[in-house]
């Protein structure tokens, strides 16, 4: 499968046509099944010349053969052949002239590419002198190292290669003589070394040696690359392994437990939904809390992540501090998680392909299982007679109710399935020193365990680069990809799946005996009709363009310009059927709208690095504008033809609008860093935005960063230890912003309406010309440490951030028009430590047994520091000295064992109860943020096999039950269509004098306790949990096998997420992998996926 | 060396060139809102602001729902029933809290339209436009300033104690205001006013409005009932003397609405039924209401959404003790059916004096001319020598509803408590209820599911909403209600 087709040197700054074409044709050839035909027995060639050029010699065996050549004229442009050849096959002829040429042949198809020998002899006549150079290029640990960019040079002779997937690498060559050989590899020292050639083959094996910026890692940062030694930022780097094989459908959902201080959480199993993520707390009120995405230079918004294919992902980085991320400026107040997607390397062109597939269960959380007809009927019977009815007329009241005893419908079974997903990749990347190219597809199809909820995913992704000349290199890339969400009401919709299978009663039918939807019930809410015959669906189709050109002006100045484009549009149809639910009267309903966004971005960055005696110097300055335009139309219409589902068959519109909107931003950085002697090192970063979304006066912000860090190792005090194998200390305190607000918060506004068909307007929005960046002062110290000869590395971190100037919606007094405006004033302070510990327990040795671990572990601590007047919003209360997420209600005291009766705390001393909901006062109940959480990974390895699992850990957080009290009506909502009582409180309702429980009487139709509007303590639970989020067990085929079927490698793998479950609080009836704001919804769970998957390589 | 350096002026001008941007790039202006300075400039701007500010009125927490049906669930006429969507439980209940939805959602749509209604006037006042749009302009001025005393008159009755709670209606009221802007400048943190302070205001500012608007309206035709008219100006200002118990203002005021022969009652056969009843807008004995169209409309959240069965909710129903008060020949008991609701309350009295649920086109009365008749009606029997003339007033209202009505004979408070008696049979549902209980002090019984009473005292401090906490916390000149503290 090795093919030398892209190997043809370019010789201009720009593409020439023919170049292009041929490109393209290469790839075009690569992707069909690069077959080799042979030539043989094709048309003979006559060809007689004398000095002829080599294209004319070229152009008459074309026209002899139909055969097409491909080279780069460059390499033929001069050439001068001789040939007389009379009824030889092309092969033959391809032979003739490679002997008198320097040039290699290959045949693909019916093209013939031309390109240089890479040997290339000063004199073709002597070739009996030919010998080779060869060996293996091994790491500091005798590991071979493939992918290694070898140079060989003499007087007028250069020569390049890269070491193979074996480490090995060879030259030929012609004169005797010095030759010098060059070898780098990123991370190593440059290897260097002079060798005398005789007439003899040498076998030169190279030993690289660690680069002396000690372990330097090299990690992707903000603008570039950099060593992990001259890092004095706090970061972390996700490579490819932990993300490619994840079933799930965004990327974000893999950094849960991998990343210290980080939560990603929606609370949601609906798949393709975006799962929110915060780093190191909460730092806004009202702005955003995200983070900032970028990929690939491209700042993007977080929904569109979903459409990255994790396969294409080479590794992602969070950058968590100032010295990080400041460079971001006004966007980076929430961190930064920078994408780098996959680009080609040069060598062998490989081509990975991988499938998996699995299936999916909602997780049975135990106390789960719905109440049946005859439980349910229980628990109202004792309500009736707990209410002092006559036991004997409940029957009649049962009839009154049309309640059918002898129907038990499961409604779980009915709305649930086992859902599956299968992803299937393919990806080929290679090139050249000069070319390197990655090319992709995917496509992914889940299923989720609900009815009616689907996603599919098809994503194409190319990425081309080429070193035009020794200073100019461009670069471009092209993603593309198209969602298809088709999706169920969430949360506390109607129609929500999950809600309907945790409420309706199981005396009410799906089906009537002839089939048809049942809908004598609940407004013709029938949950099987909704599920099935309405439905919400959103075609995505995502274009990600790039392209970078960078020209190295001298050996320290390099100049770039990276422009990119990103492109979403968006068709929605939300359907309801005319009969079924929210359509019962209207004749059915649809609205079908459309969205477009165009983000375009263009940053130019002028680089200079330098080295002066023992200081090493690297600074950046850039300047970059972003613009987002934003619009979108929407129509609804009712009124359809039975079962038609284009708005054109609806007859009465109900509105139709259109929208748009953007927002600029427009930038100045400036980044420096320096060391003296690889121990101290120093940066600093500057960036000056202007945005359009702040007032006229405040319309710019300047940001900054410092961070130091001191390479302990390297002093001399230090040089007769042996228990530290590294040991840094590091530091960074920088102020960086926020922006994301609405693009006009800071006019003043009137927004539009209408009245009696006349257009109107009504003020909207407070003016606020001072409106500017919520500041975010970040500060960092971290200690790095490796012990053992780095058997066991670590890094702890300690860190605040303080954010000032919040982006509030500062509430007023009503009888401003408004209930708030956007103000810059509170301030919100967030900190806590970060432990992440990664050990080799036990090193594989000979393919033996291997065992490694890795831990981490955040701790978060939140707090309001200052804030105008206290927020009262949903069930949170806002106030200075709390929390972001302080639960706020009436506290339950639990049941007074002698008659049953719910009580209540009157107020916060919780020293006086009640049993009038109505008396008891509000306060606060604790907060929903966790404590502590973290992951940890554990790693086997024997010969081909590993097996891994990750730990996910989360205490110290409350969580409220969004619908404990439809679940837990005691008996107050009667024979409710939709509200059947939880399996909890049947389990431990109070039923005699005596009883000690939590959960009150039954009473029917009683309102002592258990109406909709007792929202309260009661329903707050311990959100402590432990869950297996995922384990891996691989095989590796071995490499006999392998290379039997012609492949160079294969790995089979079984991966199960969500396994196992440790809830602390038995009152729990739900996943408690909820939002991070703790509160919890009817949203599909997050659920158990079990799959198999295929890996292999050729 | 030089060389390069030319390069690298080059490349960095040809970078610069294709992504700098000046300041202008900056500067983006808002496509789906209008900035401030250019709302009210000239007539369409001017209508525009006036337009919406009507739309407010459409709100569900205001005319669109929780003003209608606040005024009767908490007085004896309407009860939630106990399948329920969780809307105004805690009314039915008496347990309304100072966090509660409802209340901050009416209080603050009705500053809303205050601040909108301000801004209105006060540009319009000096507004320069063509002589020929000079009419038009003054008219919507003259709405606007019909709106602010519309909104602080029912920011009153909704949040302060009755004008006649004190003597002098001294006691506290809601904050009173004449001004408001649009820029951060401009935030205010108002103390509440007293009562008399606030009807002061409302006063003086029907009287201007009624002095902008002529007899025929500009802008609109006459027969429109969804804007103000000097006779609705002229309507909701008798409203207002009748609760302040000026009695001759009160009937002076209804006299002029009535004597104008501009509005005319419904017949018997066309008030329930028919083709132009009740709820048709527009309709003859309108004289203002908030009307929608069938673009323009609360969806799931309009009135008829909220009472009539077999749309969405039909949370709503009627007290019995409302549903006996009709003879058997009072065309009004129509506006209710004795039957059951699914899976709950059976017999159940529903109220389907809202019920359009296929065009939505249908208005929510503000004011309409039987009303002013009782007013009239009232302002009479409460002045020495005019109860024959009350009695007039009364039956014109009774016998219009029940053909077979015999003409009144009381006198004295009898006859008082016969007109409150026609007000609430006709105008239940419709947003009255509680006023005329709590303006005549009187006790009376709330009524929930399942027989459950609450026996609601004449000097209950919980007849009226409370401040809204997000108030309280944002304006610390605020005082709460003293049933709430």
């Amino acid at each position: 499968m090795n093919l030398n087709a892209t190997a043809i040197a370019m010789h201009t700054a720009w593409l020439p046509p023919k170049l292009l074409l041929t490109m393209k044709l290469t790839i075009l050839m690569l992707l069909i099944a690069l077959v080799q035909v042979s030539a043989k027995g094709y048309g003979q060639i006559s060809i007689k010349q004398k000095d002829a050029s080599l294209e004319s010699v070229l152009s008459l065996v074309k026209k002899q053969t139909g055969y097409s050549f491909f080279y780069d004229s460059k390499d033929v442009r001069s050439a001068k052949v001789t040939i007389n050849l009379s009824n030889v096959n092309l092969e033959q002829t391809l032979k003739e002239l490679s002997r008198n040429m320097p040039l290699d042949f290959k045949i693909i198809g019916n093209t013939v590419l031309v390109k240089r020998k890479d040997v290339m002899p000063t004199n073709f006549t002597n070739t009996s002198l030919a010998s080779t150079i060869s060996g293996k290029v091994f790491d500091e640990k005798g590991v071979s190292v493939p992918g290694v960019n070898i140079v060989l040079t003499s007087d007028g002779f250069k020569q390049n290669t890269v070491s193979n997937a074996s480490g090995d690498y060879q030259f030929t060559i012609i004169n005797a003589g010095n030759y010098t050989i060059e070898a780098s590899y990123i991370g190593f020292n440059k290897y260097v070394q002079v060798i005398a050639v005789k007439n003899s083959n040498i076998i030169k094996n190279i030993s690289l040696v660690p680069s002396s910026e000690d372990l330097s890692e090299v990690m992707v940062v903000a603008y570039g690359k950099q060593t992990k030694a001259s890092f004095t930022g706090s970061a972390k780097e996700l490579k490819g392994p932990v993300l490619n094989g994840s079933p799930r459908a965004s990327v974000q959902e893999s950094l849960q437990g991998n990343v210290a201080g980080l939560i990603s959480s929606n609370g949601s199993g609906q798949p393709g939904a975006v799962p929110n993520v915060r780093i190191r707390g909460i730092g806004s009120v009202n702005a955003g809390s995200g983070p900032l995405y970028v990929v690939d230079g491209i700042p993007l918004n977080d929904n569109q992540i979903s459409g990255l294919n994790n396969y294409d992902i080479e590794n992602l980085t969070v950058l968590k501090d100032a010295s990080a991320a400041s460079i971001y400026g006004s966007r980076a107040a929430n961190g930064v998680i920078l994408i780098t997607t996959k680009s080609g390397a040069a060598g062998k062109t490989v081509v990975s392909a991988s499938v998996q597939s699995g299936i999916n269960k909602i997780i049975p959380i135990k106390g789960t299982e719905a109440l049946n007809t005859s439980e349910m009927l229980e628990l109202l019977k004792e309500g009736w007679v707990n209410k002092g009815n006559d036991p004997t007329l409940f029957e009649q009241e049962m009839l009154t109710n049309n309640v059918n005893a002898n129907v038990n419908t499961d409604w779980f079974d009915l709305l649930t399935r086992t859902g599956n997903h299968t992803q299937a990749d393919l990806s080929i990347s290679g090139g050249t020193e000069k070319t390197k190219f990655y090319i992709s597809g995917s496509h992914y199809i889940a299923k989720a365990p609900v009815l009616g909820s689907d996603f599919t995913r098809s994503t194409a992704n190319m990425r081309i680069s080429n070193q035009v000349s020794d200073k100019l290199f461009i670069s471009g890339g092209l993603q593309v990809n198209n969602r298809n969400n088709h999706t169920q009401a969430d949360g506390s919709n109607f129609g929500n799946p999950v809600r309907m299978y945790s409420q309706y009663q199981p005396w009410l039918r799906a089906y009537n005996d002839d089939g048809t939807y049942d809908f004598s019930y609940f407004n013709r809410y029938n949950p099987m009709a909704q599920v099935l015959e309405s439905y919400s669906t959103r075609k995505a189709y995502a274009l990600i363009g790039n392209f970078l050109a960078k020209y190295q002006l001298t050996k320290d100045i390099s100049i770039e310009n990276q422009s990119n484009v990103n492109f979403l549009y968006g068709e929605n149809v939300e359907y309801n059927k005319s009969g079924v639910g929210t359509s019962r009267t209207d004749g059915g309903r649809a609205t079908s709208s459309t969205d477009r966004m165009v983000n375009w971005v263009n940053t130019s960055i002028l680089r200079y690095n330098k080295t002066f005696g023992d200081f090493g110097l690297k600074t950046y300055a850039g300047y970059e504008s972003q613009k987002v335009t934003e619009v979108g139309n929407s129509i609804t219409k009712r009124n359809f033809l039975p079962n038609t589902y284009t708005l054109d068959n609806a007859s009465i519109l109900v509105e139709g609008g259109s929208n748009g909107t953007s927002n600029a931003l427009n930038s100045v950085f400036l980044n420096a860093s320096t060391d003296y002697k690889a121990k101290y090192y120093l940066s600093a970063s500057f960036r000056r935005d202007g945005s359009s979304r702040f007032g006229s006066e405040k319309r710019y912000g300047n940001f900054w960063s410092l961070g130091v860090s001191w390479n302990v190792l390297k002093e001399t005090f230090m040089d007769d230890q042996h228990l530290f194998s590294e040991l840094r200390v590091r530091s960074s305190y920088g102020v960086n912003g926020n922006q994301d607000i609405g693009n006009f918060a800071s006019r003043a506004l009137y927004g539009s309406t209408s009245y009696d068909n006349a257009p109107g307007l009504v003020f909207s929005n407070y003016g606020n010309n001072l409106l500017t960046w919520e500041k975010n002062k970040p500060f960092n110290i971290g200690l790095d440490f490796g012990v053992l000869k780095n058997r066991l590395t670590g890094t702890f971190e300690y860190y605040s951030r303080a954010t000032s100037d919040l982006l509030l919606n500062r509430p007023i007094s009503a009888t401003n028009g408004l209930t708030s405006f956007t103000d810059n004033v509170g301030a919100i302070k967030n900190s806590g430590l970060e432990l992440e510990l990664n050990s080799v327990n036990i090193q594989q040795k000979n393919n033996g047994f291997g065992w490694t671990t890795s831990f981490n572990i955040s701790t978060i601590k939140n707090e309001i520091t200052a804030l105008t007047s206290p927020i009262i919003s949903s069930s949170y209360n806002r106030f200075v000295g709390g929390d972001y997420y302080q639960l706020y209600m009436t506290g339950y005291a639990g049941v007074n064992p002698t008659n049953g009766e719910a009580l209540w705390y009157t107020d916060e001393t919780e020293t006086q109860t009640t049993n009038n909901y109505g008396s008891a006062k509000q306060y606060n109940q604790g907060s929903a943020l966790p404590d502590v959480f973290g992951g940890l990974t554990n790693s086997f390895s024997y010969k081909g096999f590993s097996l891994s699992f990750q730990l996910y850990f989360n205490f110290g957080n409350k969580i409220y039950d969004n619908f404990g009290t439809n679940v837990n009506s005691d008996g107050s909502l009667g024979f409710g269509p939709t509200n059947r009582i939880s399996r909890y409180s049947y389990d431990t309702r109070w039923q005699k004098p005596g009883d000690l429980t939590l959960t009150p009487k039954m009473v029917y139709l009683g309102s002592q306790s258990g109406t909709s509007s007792q929202n309260s303590s009661r329903f707050i639970y311990n959100g402590n949990y432990m869950r297996l989020r995922d384990l891996t067990l691989g095989y590796d085929l071995p490499a006999e096998w392998v290379k039997h079927v012609k492949l160079s490698s294969a790995k089979i793998y079984f991966r199960a997420n969500n396994l196992f479950t440790y809830i602390k609080d038995d009152r729990i009836t739900f996943d408690p992998e909820v939002g991070v704001d703790g509160f919890a919804d009817k949203n599909i769970p997050v659920y158990r996926t079990a799959l198999l998957g295929l890996d292999i390589k050729f | 060396m030089m060389k390069k350096l030319y390069n690298l002026f080059y490349v960095m001008l040809t970078a610069v060139a294709i992504t700098s941007c000046g300041k202008e790039f900056l500067e983006i202006d808002p496509e789906q809102q209008a900035a401030v300075n250019v709302v009210v400039v000239d007539l369409p701007t001017t209508k525009a602001a006036v337009m919406g500010t009507y739309s407010l009125l459409q709100s569900a927490a205001y005319y669109g729902r929780s003003l209608v049906i606040l005024p009767d669930l908490m007085a004896d006429n309407l009860y939630i029933s106990r399948r329920n969507s969780s809307r105004y439980t805690s009314y039915d209940q008496y347990i309304t809290n100072t966090n509660d939805g409802t209340a901050s959602g009416s209080w603050n749509i009705m500053y809303r339209t205050i601040v909108n209604a301000n801004v209105i006037i006060a540009k319009g006042e000096v507004l320069a436009v063509p002589q020929s749009e000079q009419a038009e302009v003054s008219h919507l001025v003259g709405e606007a300033y019909a709106l602010r005393a519309l909104a602080h008159f029912d920011l009153l009755k909704c949040y302060a104690a009755p004008y006649n709670a004190t003597a002098n209606a001294s006691h506290i009221g809601v904050p009173v205001l004449a001004k408001s802007g649009t820029s951060k400048e401009d935030i205010i943190n108002p103390k509440r006013n007293s009562v008399k302070e606030g009807y002061d205001q409302i006063i003086a500012d029907l009287k201007k409005a009624i002095s902008l608007m002529p007899a025929t309206p500009v802008g609109f035709s006459a027969s429109n009932k969804g804007h103000i008219s000097q006779f609705a100006a002229k309507a909701l200002l008798a409203r207002v003397y009748l609760y302040m118990e000026d009695w001759s203002n009160a009937e002076a005021m209804a006299t002029e609405v009535i004597s104008s022969n501009k509005f005319t009652l419904l017949s018997n056969a066309n008030y329930v039924g028919g083709s132009t009843n009740f709820r048709i807008q527009n309709n003859s004995e309108s004289i203002f209401e908030v009307v929608y169209t069938s673009t323009s409309n609360l969806g799931t959240d309009r009135l008829a959404a909220f009472l009539f069965q077999g749309s969405s909710y039909g949370d709503g129903l009627a007290t019995d003790d409302l549903y006996n008060l009709y003879s058997g020949t009072d065309v009004r008991k129509g506006f209710m059916t004795r039957g059951s609701r699914t899976s709950a309350e059976n017999p159940a009295n529903v109220i389907t004096k809202y019920n359009n649920i296929t065009t939505f086109e249908e208005g929510v009365k503000v004011i309409r001319l039987s009303e002013v008749y009782l007013i009239r009606a009232e302002a009479r029997a409460k002045q020495i020598g005019k109860e024959a003339l009350a009695i007039a007033d009364l039956d014109m209202i009774a016998k219009r509803a029940d053909a077979s009505a015999t003409t009144t004979t009381a006198t004295g408070i009898a006859l008082q408590n016969l007109i409150l008696l026609e007000n609430r049979k006709e105008f239940a549902f419709e947003g009255h209820r509680l006023f005329d209980l709590t303006r005549n002090k009187l006790a009376f019984t709330k009524y929930r599911t399942g027989g459950i009473t609450i026996a609601i005292p004449s000097n209950s401090l919980k007849t009226v909403l409370p401040i809204p906490l997000a108030e309280m916390n944002a304006n610390t000149n605020m005082e709460q209600n003293e049933g709430y503290k």
